[in-house]
């Protein structure tokens, strides 16, 4: 009996040690990884204010964190890419307050070293290597929607957007690896967010979509339930001006007097 | 005992058999939550063999078994040369076969396109060459796959050809068999085990690759989407948790399914050596 109890007490603490993680004190920020250097850089600003507390990431495709979030994962904040998932996870009753922080819109990134692709309608011409970010990841779905409404026989033709998917190698789990793949020069373009584009990078190229094709990609930020003061503390710090100004400073447009 | 020692409570019979069953828990309790899951929602069954689960898994179990094929075809004469050799440079190679085993599959398939991608070192050539690419293709998948899980079949043949006494391959040559014939007749049936469990293995650690996969051949049903992939793919859309599950119960009941017939066959064609 006392050898059981023993081993019971030892695969207790085990468990038990592994399990000491979080502080009370700590803000987890469940975030779209198309804004992880916006929200990296939130965190540390909000760290160095007064209420400031240790902020901890996780990015992932705005999906993803969803469906975390609704198996019980710890997050105390959502930022999402896409109103309708914070809106169907509000509707569940994961959420106590939402607020639009900051919009983008998308643009084509093509490979730096190769000057062919400069326009949209060129990503339905065939032998063109696609990636897109895959259906129900955010990003995909606003890319989906720029290709929609381009498909008009004014525009660039009604199949334009079936010819654009038949030329997609790969729908990847979130946008920025799509991203990566362009980079990497395994395929020719991609749809991604303007913001995702760094422009001192050589190895990608911005090529603009025309405005009226184009779509409007909104953030959203929801405090979820159960947070506790630090998290509210920083969910209120980022509808602050000093907020703001950082969320312009990395090329997003700030809704901060949008709601 | 002399100045005896107490050993702690937990080195006994029923202290390790405690330990057994808490281990033992740990591991079934996963595979409880996915059919708990199933049975709570009806809507898993219908995915089960929905078009993208039935394709995925299909594509695994072909790419999985090719890289296999590759492996043991490959990995087999690797395997026996590593265990006979006395050569110094083998402890290189030998360490240079164990190191996909320790990359993060995602960092093994940048590895790949480093190599074979379009700005490869092989593949920009086969590019600007021939026009071929290797990225984003079913072979691509299969040589992630030969990647990840190679290592495992050539460590485990290693191991059953060296554990072969070398004495026995010397009576053989004496009695006038060939090499090959030896290696056939002795060597391989009496490290037959071995082969079996590293192929097994093998097989398993390519059906369950992900992150080489996706980086290195993408993510397209039908042609580079695996099981692994799908799920994935499946928990970021509409399907969501359920259409996971129901992609895994395909996969897990096909990959048994699989790996239990081969264990079988092979146990039976083990003993007839």
């Amino acid at each position: 009996m006392r050898s059981v109890a023993a081993s019971l007490g030892l695969a207790a603490t085990v468990v038990v040690v592994a399990a000491c993680g979080s502080s009370p004190d700590t803000v987890d920020v469940y975030g779209a990884s198309s804004l992880t250097e916006l929200l990296r850089e939130l965190g540390e600003a909000f760290e160095r204010t007064d209420d400031g507390a240790d902020v901890r990431f996780n990015f992932a495709s705005s999906s993803a964190l969803a469906t975390q979030i609704r198996q019980g994962a710890p997050a105390d904040v959502f930022a999402s890419a896409n109103a309708a998932l914070t809106d169907a996870l509000a509707a569940e009753g994961y959420v106590e307050a939402t607020q639009a922080i900051a919009s983008t819109r998308m643009v084509i990134v093509a490979r730096g070293d190769d000057d062919s692709i400069h326009s949209l309608s060129q990503l339905g011409n065939p032998d063109v290597i696609l990636v897109l970010a895959g259906e129900g990841v955010p990003a995909g779905e606003y890319a989906r929607d720029v290709l929609t409404d381009a498909s008009t026989a004014n525009g660039l033709g009604e199949d334009f957007r079936e010819r654009v998917l038949a030329n997609v190698r790969s729908f990847e789990p979130n946008v920025r690896a799509a991203l990566l793949k362009v980079e990497l020069g395994e395929a020719d373009a991609a749809i991604v967010y303007e913001t995702d584009v760094d422009p001192g990078n050589s190895r990608l190229r911005a090529v603009s979509i025309p405005d009226e094709y184009n779509v409007v990609a909104t953030f959203t930020v929801a405090l979820l339930v159960n947070a506790d003061e630090s998290a509210r503390a920083f969910y209120d710090f980022l509808a602050s001006e000093a907020a703001a100004e950082i969320v312009r400073g990395f090329g997003f447009v700030s809704l901060r007097d949008a709601d | 005992m002399p100045g005896s020692m107490r050993l702690p409570a937990v080195f006994t019979a029923a202290g390790m058999g405690t330990l057994i069953v808490v281990f033992g828990v740990f591991f079934a309790l996963p595979f409880a939550g996915l059919i708990e899951h199933a049975l709570r929602d009806s809507d898993t069954w219908d995915q089960v063999f929905s078009e993208t689960a039935v394709n995925a898994v299909v594509l695994s179990l072909v790419t999985s078994t090719i890289a296999l094929a590759l492996a043991i075809l490959l990995g087999t004469p690797t395997a026996y040369w590593l265990a006979r050799s006395k050569f110094r440079g083998h402890g290189i190679l030998e360490a240079l076969l164990d190191l996909p085993i320790l990359l993060p599959p995602t960092v093994a398939g940048v590895a790949l396109l480093t190599a074979f991608g379009r700005r490869g070192i092989l593949g920009e050539p086969l590019n600007d060459g021939f026009g071929l690419t290797l990225g984003f293709t079913t072979t691509a998948v299969v040589l992630a796959q030969l990647f990840v899980a190679g290592p495992f079949y050539v460590r485990s043949a290693r191991a059953g050809f060296a554990s072969v006494d070398e004495d026995l391959e010397s009576i053989s040559y004496t009695l006038g068999a060939s090499r090959l014939r030896t290696l056939f007749r002795v060597v391989i049936p009496l490290a037959w085990p071995s082969l079996v469990g590293g192929a097994m293995l093998c097989w398993a650690r390519a059906m369950g690759e992900l992150g080489a996969t996706l980086l290195f051949a993408g993510n397209v049903e039908g042609e580079t989407q695996t099981a692994p992939l799908a799920i994935l793919t499946a928990l970021e859309s509409s399907a969501g948790l359920t259409g996971a599950v129901a992609i895994s119960m395909l996969l897990i009941v096909a990959g048994a399914a699989v790996l239990g017939a081969f264990w079988l066959t092979a146990s039976r064609f083990g003993h007839r050596l």
